[in-house]
């Protein structure tokens, strides 16, 4: 009889199941001349990404200022092809301005430990 | 018609956009550009309109191997300066077609960095962050059950431990954890409960001070390793591409030709010629990591329009009356010199290199060279070969901050072989370098397949 009332407190774990699925993050890479090869945000990885999207991805970090390993994989496809990444965290800015992808030899990348708003 | 044009100059000056790459003194490129959709093109210098629609971007994109576009263009042959300063008008247009099929080892990249050191890293930082969250989470079940014992009740003690594990299992995520534990029965003001919450968060403290210190060692060994296992990745990876396509396209030039004066009809010494050609070839794009190789070959069924001289005439009619007469002048723009369509093949050849300079800004290196060879008839036009070479600075986001070119025209200098002896002048090369400043350029740009070498000056 006891189990049975406090199993009827357990229900608002569907709360956190639900918070779960609902993405966090979002994206849109700007790019022109250039392939996104492979994009990941902590432990979220996607091949050939689309030009935007969304997700969820938990976060881990303990501090109050947290952070997120975000790294972007590119080619360059023309020359001067250029790219860039804005991303979103819970609707807020992760960077001030679209983070640009660096391209040296024809291969470009983002490899930040970003800040998370 | 001079209004109508200016007008449309300007409209469109402040959204212009240059049609190629990079330039030679002609302005044309052997590499292709992409475009996802329609692209509008203007080059006020040469008062030159371009409507573009290729599906390059979309290749990027991996929707498609298969390369297809169209140009349209329609300018003044004689440019803009001397649509304002004689008003002549020499309208030209040229519809161009591509389609073709590209190839690149996007898959053989990704799977090796799928393979590298660097996706291991970072691989392991999430594992590895993950497993101690997962550890957080049972130590801090395991802070629960340690706290249970100020709950007297065992049946109320089973709820919560039953409560607070399933709902502490489901967590993802640590923010939300760390608010579930603080706001765990924070209302209930029970003796039990509260000194049970307060031997639970001590722990609980203590177990997030040893998850928030491995958590930063984690992330500062994977932010160490990271960089270098990156940089390695990079430095070993050649991204290539290889795109063979077909071009063929037609145009058409409306202007006058002054014939010579042969009767006293004298405005029968000038006749309208419309010139219809075309052309018809073949075209590689290779890539080989920062360098890109571009070589267009086409048949071209020409003319030798840019031979003739233009000259301006005026016609002067007289209608005499009695002992009256009345004195009409007409002017009229002509383009003297012997006239003939002429078939010639062209080869163009382009190498682009593209250095980084700094974290902003970017130099793109161009080698060109612009050949029209086996002309059908020497007598009309020679051959000739250009070369050239282009920089031009990229800062950010691809903006372009400045270029220039240089080019030796007609380095056999076959013009002026062909002219007689006593004519003849020769200079050495260096002589007849031209150089040009670009001032516009933008990646929105089109094919530029066209490729009508620029003719050495008579």
């Amino acid at each position: 009889m006891a189990k049975t009332k406090k199993a009827a407190t357990v229900e608002p774990v569907a709360t956190f199941a639900a918070a779960a699925l609902a993405a966090n993050f979002k994206y849109f890479f700007e790019r022109q001349g250039i392939t996104i090869l492979h994009f990941i945000v902590e432990g979220h990885k996607i091949d050939f990404p689309k030009d935007n999207g969304e997700f969820f991805e938990p976060i881990l970090d303990p501090d109050p200022e947290k952070h997120a390993r975000v790294i972007v994989v590119a080619r360059q496809d023309l020359p001067a092809g250029h790219g860039s990444l804005s991303l979103k965290f819970n609707n807020k800015d992760v960077f001030d301005i679209a983070e640009e992808i660096f391209f040296h030899n024809g291969m470009g990348s983002i490899n930040k430990l970003c800040k998370l708003p | 018609m001079k209004k109508l044009l200016l007008i449309l100059l300007i409209s469109f000056g402040d959204t212009a956009s240059a049609q190629y790459l990079t330039q030679s003194a002609e302005g044309k490129s052997s590499i292709p550009l992409p475009l996802d959709g329609v692209g509008i093109g203007i080059d006020i210098g040469k008062s030159e309109l371009t409507f573009g629609f290729n599906n390059y971007e979309r290749i990027f994109r991996g929707t498609t191997n298969w390369l297809i576009g169209v140009n349209l263009s329609a300018k003044n042959e004689e440019g803009i300066g001397n649509l304002f300063s004689t008003g002549k008008i020499v309208p030209a247009g040229l519809l161009q077609g591509f389609a073709g099929y590209s190839i690149a080892n996007n898959n053989a990249l990704l799977e090796r960095f799928k393979g590298s050191d660097a996706a291991a890293i970072a691989t392991n930082e999430n594992v590895d962050k993950k497993k101690l969250f997962g550890g957080l989470k049972d130590q801090t079940i395991l802070a629960v059950k340690l706290s249970l014992h100020h709950i007297k009740d065992i049946s109320e003690r089973e709820g919560v431990i039953a409560e607070m594990s399933t709902q502490i299992s489901d967590i993802q995520d640590f923010a939300s954890l760390d608010n579930y534990v603080k706001d765990y029965k924070s209302n209930d003001t029970a003796a039990e409960i509260v000194t049970f919450k307060k031997e639970f968060l001590e722990r609980h403290s203590v177990n997030v001070a040893l998850y928030t210190k491995s958590f930063r060692a984690i992330t500062a060994g994977a932010t160490e390793q990271l960089k270098s296992a990156f940089d390695n990745y990079l430095k070993k990876s050649v991204p290539i591409r290889a795109t063979i396509f077909l071009t063929g396209g037609m145009n058409g030039r409306n202007f006058t030709r002054y014939l010579g004066i042969e009767s006293s009809d004298l405005p029968k010494a000038f006749q309208d010629t419309l010139f219809k050609g075309g052309n018809v070839g073949l075209g590689l794009n290779l890539q080989v990591r920062n360098f890109w190789l571009g070589a267009t070959y086409n048949y071209v069924s020409g003319d030798n329009y840019a031979n003739l001289k233009s000259k301006e005439y005026t016609l002067k009619t007289t209608d005499n009356a009695g002992n009256q007469s009345l004195t009409a002048e007409k002017k009229i723009t002509a383009f003297a010199g012997k006239y003939a369509k002429v078939a010639t093949n062209e080869l163009n050849l382009d190498l682009v290199g593209d250095f980084w300079l700094s974290d902003t800004s970017r130099l793109l290196a161009n080698l060109y060279l612009r050949s029209s060879i086996f002309s059908r008839d020497t007598a009309y036009l020679q051959n000739y070969t250009n070369i050239g070479a282009g920089f031009y600075f990229i800062g950010n986001k691809g903006k372009f901050l400045g270029g220039l070119y240089v080019e030796l025209p007609d380095i056999n200098n076959n013009a002026e072989k062909s002219k007689p002896l006593a004519e003849r002048d020769i200079q050495p090369p260096f002589r007849k370098l031209s150089f040009g400043i670009v001032t516009k350029f933008n990646l929105s740009a089109i094919f530029g397949f066209a490729n009508k070498p620029a003719m050495p000056a008579n």
